[in-house]
């Protein structure tokens, strides 16, 4: 049951249209129900030899078309507004996980991946249509069309009533340890599923590997095994639930059951009158079809609420602590004051250990150190990817978690290695950097990250669509578009990952052309992975294991940091290798 | 109807016995099902003819327990037989379609074919084995039952029956139509579906853009509007059905009262049994509903063969063609002789003919699209040519089945992937069957041992999607262990073009250089130093080879490489600097 409040509660203010289906196919039940009394009265005049005449036939016939088309009437009227209210359901949960996925921090998102919630709002959403749409407004008429049956049943002659639900307890006692047991197995059978599934994408995804190194389904044996884990646990789920399946399919539907039996021996005994006990009966068998079609509804239900709950679960993540505030700033030196912040739980080691520092406006910073040391964690932690454990952040004096999202980037621009485009046209999604941008300013923007030539080259020029052979598109050409939208924005500080200079390695000296005019007077952060780029930098942060170890110029780091000094010499080393050195020598 | 039946026996394979029984086991449960009804009819009978006694009532007990205990039997062993052939046949078609997918051409994963075949192993595999088997078994045993009651009332009574009949055969040409309706809208439905998805992905894709140039309100709408624009036509899809299943009914409706009506007709005048007529009005309730069960059932089995439809579609895809001969290269120079090859219509590769002696380097150089990667792709028979023959110690590799040809080549790809499993097994990959002193030797020489080390769990620490955070280097370095696992003669070797920290670039150039130790080695380049080094350049461009000697020799030309190098040589020397708006000027003129 608690599956059907979860659905009320996305259905939000399309539940009036819930309510209407379900009334009317309420109704149809109902009604569906007056062709058996019709035929209740046909056969005990039957039974009794009455003489029928002409007009009894033609009017008794004529009713029950007209009343079994009107229950379809109000069947399909009522499935019509099922559709609606199912759909609109769907939409209001699509639009609720979207709204949250907003307000969950951008490295919750990351880590998730575009492929698992791209499956959550779509797949999983899609899988509960068949559920919705049918069962839920179908099912709960069905479920009281039974209680309205049985009222009537025991009005009419309390103990024909009692019979004719013989047949529910022992249904209800099997269905009731179906759904305990068989939730209980379809964990293991949706995780198994969930694995079997990720484990097949990873094997057409990494399938020139496949090949390359030969391997077959049948070595490689993660495919056998969870093909095979999934067999065992669908298996096991169905194997545990069919028995009681098998007992409430059969004995739920029979209602004559003990109504039979015992309505002839008080037949025979004379305590009930033969109009009565057929009464009962023909409204027992005019109740069949619906608790078959309920047999149908009630196994999906614990299903629902199980996926429902799975979807909630995901998103369900911490929200950034955000503040309203977008004020006006005099200056945007950047502080990190004390920041620690770590990626798991509590007792996991620290991504970012106690790191200070400050950046004045106008300045260069660069961020080195090995990999893992913590520079780009440091970056998205500026803005805003995730909350810091603690410390705080501050840009022009202000902690960073007392700015709305918007305010604070309108600060700052981070541009990396990933050159996201909308699937609209180049020039709008340049203009994202500044809506309401002129076309002149687009063009300068472009032309300064070195974008304008081969975007004049396409015949659409500006109004080419990125979508359409977005293989046109080439890597670099892609990140000058992203370069030209933050020039276009012109925030005060820019956030940089060096390692976008070298995207593109045909054209790595366009990229840092529009590069060095992005950062032109602007507050600049760089995370920087090629010592020899930023040599020039007014300071140098240190990273090493999430410890800032230490900071200055260049110079002052080559003559006191050994952890520097051995970067460089790294690097250094770098640029002068060349595949088997030794052997060429001797060639 | 049938047809999806005739499909699905076909499809089954060596589950086809299994599937019959499971329609004999569904029959019978039907005529179960029935049962109760006729003990009914057997008592009013007796009332009607005031002869039911106490004992009748004994047996009517003994013949509804029998029933119920009947049908709960065939119920259970039907249960179990449809669960376990359908989930048995796909696990089966799950293992077949990935032996398939290997034979395949690489070709043929571009990235919408990766999201097609996604699609279909996830949800239409899923959705067939889950409900397919459950309609099948349906759909045979109630068209058995329309069948059986049909005969049954043409030998009782053929007026009936005819009226049975004219009611049946329109709410089967109302069924027709249905599926022609439910097949006509399959691919716009199909449509819509991607729509959705595409504004799905955009929006989780872009959501990092999305906030960080205030886009919230925007593209929140734009998500919206998808979600709104799905809704409104999978509603206008469903409500199309929504008439038709109306006049179906209205059919059985009609039928329904018909038989009622005639029954009850011939009975006043005689010419039925006052009893049979008697048991046709209760009757009449249920000849109709096995056409109800084939109704309800339509919408499933469409889902059910569109699904069909496209794995169909991928498992006769072509693979790629086998060579007949294991012959086995005893030397492994790669030779070129006027090779032509073309995705789908567009040129890639023209008359391209060089020759690559063992136990050389082998740089390939030139613009991107200019078909450098497609060498290495052609070597390692990811295609085949259209024209001409790729020797590799001079068999020619189309002789080789891909296994024998794969067995000589180890490549290195530019974008690494690591499986969703241990180091260990990634490493291993290489070679099963490795043991660990010999993975850990591999992995000291390319330069992972140490950092493998330093993690808490070591060789059995989990990596890929979600597993533990390597570095871009880190995972290169554990890349390229696996290819040396293989020590196979020949190194294809895709240079990854992204920078990474200068300490792990230099681990990465040492692992690579331990890789190529004695090997035949082709490299795609895009270092500098790689390429000056060479034994033998080969710049490419669209498609064919422009020009190719040492480095020094390709400098002197002053072609194409000269100009390549040059930008190059400049652009590794640059400074982040914020420059002033004159030598800004200069580099935009420069580009």
């Amino acid at each position: 049951m608690t599956g059907i409040k979860q659905v009320f509660a996305y259905a939000g203010e399309h539940r009036r249209k819930l309510y209407l289906a379900f009334s009317l196919i309420l109704a149809s039940v109902v009604i569906g129900l007056i062709p058996y009394v019709i035929a209740y009265d046909i056969v005990l005049r039957l039974i009794q030899n009455d003489v029928l005449t002409g007009s009894y036939i033609l009017t008794m016939s004529g009713l029950v078309f007209g009343a079994l088309t009107l229950k379809n009437l109000f069947y399909y009227w009522g499935l019509s507004a099922s559709h609606d209210a199912a759909y609109d359901t769907l939409m209001g949960m699509r639009v609720s996980f979207a709204d949250k996925m907003m307000s969950m921090p951008l490295g919750e998102i990351h880590r998730k991946g575009a492929g698992s919630l791209k499956k959550n709002i779509v797949d999983d959403i899609d899988s509960m249509e068949e559920l919705l749409a049918h069962m839920i407004p179908e099912g709960i008429p069905y479920l009281m069309a039974p209680v309205i049956v049985f009222t009537i049943l025991l009005v009419l002659d309390w103990r024909l009533g009692l019979l004719s639900m013989g047949s529910i307890p022992f249904g209800v006692v099997a269905m009731a340890l179906m759904m305990k047991i068989g939730t209980k197995q379809m964990d293991g059978f949706y995780r198994s599923a969930e694995k079997m599934n990720a484990v097949i994408v990873e094997y057409v995804t990494a399938m020139n590997i496949i090949k390359i190194f030969g391997r077959t389904t049948d070595s490689f044996d993660r495919y056998v095994r969870s093909v095979e884990q999934y067999r065992d646990k669908a298996l096991a789920w169905r194997k545990s639930i069919w028995n009681y399946m098998a007992v409430y399919t059969a004995v739920l539907p029979c209602t004559l059951m003990l109504l039979l039996p015992v309505g002839c021996l008080l037949y025979i005994n004379g305590t009930v009158s033969l109009e009565r006990f057929l009464l009962s009966i023909m409204l027992s068998l005019g109740l069949g079809g619906t608790l078959v079609k309920l047999l149908d509804f009630l196994p999906t239900l614990p299903i629902l609420s199980y996926k429902i709950g799975e979807l909630e679960k995901t998103f369900q993540g911490a929200e950034l602590t955000q503040g309203t505030e977008t004020p006006e700033f005099t200056h945007c030196d950047i502080a990190f004051d004390r920041v620690s912040f770590g990626y798991g739980g509590e007792d996991d080691a620290e991504a970012v250990s106690n790191v200070s520092f400050t950046a004045s406006q106008g300045s260069l910073t660069a961020i080195v150190g090995e990999s893992g040391g913590g520079k780009s964690t440091l970056a998205k932690l500026l803005v805003h990817y995730w909350d810091v454990k603690s410390g705080a952040i501050r840009i022009g004096g202000k902690d960073i978690r007392m700015l709305s999202l918007p305010g604070l980037m309108s600060l700052v621009s981070y541009v990396s290695q990933d050159t996201f485009l909308f699937n609209t046209t180049i020039g709008e999604n340049i203009r994202v950097g500044r809506p309401g941008a002129t076309e002149e300013e687009v063009v300068r923007a472009a032309k300064q990250a070195m974008c304008h030539d081969f975007i004049s080259g396409f015949e659409n020029g500006y109004d080419t669509r990125v979508g359409d052979g977005g293989d046109r598109l080439s890597g670099g050409e892609k990140q000058r578009i992203t370069i030209a939208r933050a020039i276009l924005r012109d925030a005060p500080v820019i956030i940089l990952d060096e390692a976008t200079a070298f995207t593109d390695s045909e054209n790595e000296d366009r990229i840092q052309a529009a590069l060095n005019r992005l950062i032109h007077g602007k507050t600049v952060i760089v995370i920087a992975h090629r010592l020899s780029t930023i040599t020039g930098a007014d300071n140098i942060l240190v990273m090493d294991r999430g410890c800032l170890a230490a900071q200055g110029s260049h110079d002052e780091l080559l003559a006191s940091c050994i952890i520097y000094q051995n970067l460089w010499t790294s690097h250094q080393a770098a640029m002068d290798w060349r595949i088997r050195h030794e052997e060429v020598a001797h060639a | 109807m049938l047809k999806f039946v005739k499909r699905m026996i076909d499809f089954s394979g060596p589950y086809r016995g299994r599937l019959y029984l499971a329609f004999f086991y569904s029959f019978l449960e039907s005529v179960f099902i029935q049962a109760p009804i006729l003990v009914l009819l057997y008592a009013l009978l007796k009332i009607s003819a005031q002869i039911l006694v106490a004992a009748d009532v004994l047996f009517m007990v003994a013949a509804l327990l029998a029933s119920v205990v009947c049908r709960m039997f065939f119920r259970r062993l039907l249960e179990a037989l449809e669960t376990t052939t359908g989930y048995r046949m796909f696990a089966d078609e799950r293992m077949r379609m990935g032996d398939r997918l290997k034979q395949m051409p690489m070709g043929y994963f571009s990235e919408g074919a990766i999201g097609d075949v996604t699609a279909v192993i996830t949800s239409d595999i899923t959705f067939i084995e889950q409900y397919g088997m459950i309609v099948l078994a349906r759909t045979v045993s109630a068209t058995i039952s329309i069948t059986i009651t049909a005969l049954m009332l043409a030998i009782f009574d053929y007026r009936i029956g005819i009226i049975a009949a004219v009611a049946a055969l329109a709410a089967f040409s109302v069924m027709a139509h249905l599926r022609r309706n439910g097949r006509e809208l399959s691919p716009q439905r199909q449509q819509v579906q991607s729509d959705l998805v595409g504004s799905v992905l955009e929006f989780v894709n872009g959501m990092h853009v999305i906030k960080a140039f205030n886009l919230t309100g925007e593209k929140g709408v734009a998500a919206r509007k998808g979600f709104k624009h799905f809704r409104d036509i999978m509603i206008t899809f469903e409500k199309r059905f929504i008439p038709p299943f109306f006049l179906l009914d209205t059919c059985i409706a009609a039928g329904t009262a018909g038989v009622i009506c005639m029954a009850a007709f011939f009975s006043v005048n005689q010419s039925m049994d006052a009893a049979f007529a008697l048991v046709l009005v209760i009757f009449a309730f249920e000849v109709f509903v096995p056409i109800k069960i084939v109704a309800g059932g339509i919408a499933q089995t469409k889902v059910a063969e569109a699904g069909l439809d496209r794995y169909q579609a991928i498992m006769s895809a072509p693979v790629i063609d086998e060579g007949a001969g294991e012959r086995k290269p005893e030397r492994f120079d790669i030779e070129f002789n006027q090779v032509e090859f073309a995705y789908d219509t567009t040129p890639v590769i023209r008359d391209m003919s060089f020759r690559i002696s063992e136990k050389s380097m082998t740089a390939l150089v030139g613009p991107s699209g200019s078909g450098k990667s497609t060498v290495a792709s052609l070597i390692a028979r990811f295609w085949d040519p259209q024209s001409g023959e790729i020797r590799i110690g001079g068999v020619n590799i189309r002789e080789m089945t891909c296994d024998a040809l794969l067995a000589h080549i180890s490549m290195v790809f530019q974008k690494v992937y690591l499986f969703n499993d241990t180091i260990l097994n990634n490493i291993r990959f290489g070679r099963p069957g490795a043991t660990m002193d010999e993975v850990v030797a591999v992995c000291k020489k390319a330069r992972c041992h140490a950092f493998i080390s330093d993690l808490e769990e070591g060789y059995h620490t989990v990596v890929g999607e979600g597993g533990c955070t390597l570095s871009g280097g880190e995972r290169q370095r554990i890349s390229i262990a696996r290819a040396m696992l293989k020590d196979a003669p020949i190194v294809l070797l895709d240079e990854a073009t992204a920078s990474v920290d200068p300490d792990n670039e230099r681990h990465i150039q040492e692992a690579i250089s331990e890789l190529v130790k004695d090997k035949t080695l082709v490299v795609i380049a895009h270092r500098l130093s790689t390429i000056k080094t060479a034994d033998h350049i080969l710049v490419i461009n669209k498609g064919g080879i422009l020009e190719s000697g040492k480095h020094e020799d390709l400098m002197a030309l002053k072609g194409l490489y000269h100009g390549l190098w040059t930008r190059r040589v400049r652009a590794r020397s640059w400074q982040m600097s914020r420059i002033d708006s004159d030598e800004r000027s200069k580099f935009c003129k420069s580009g």
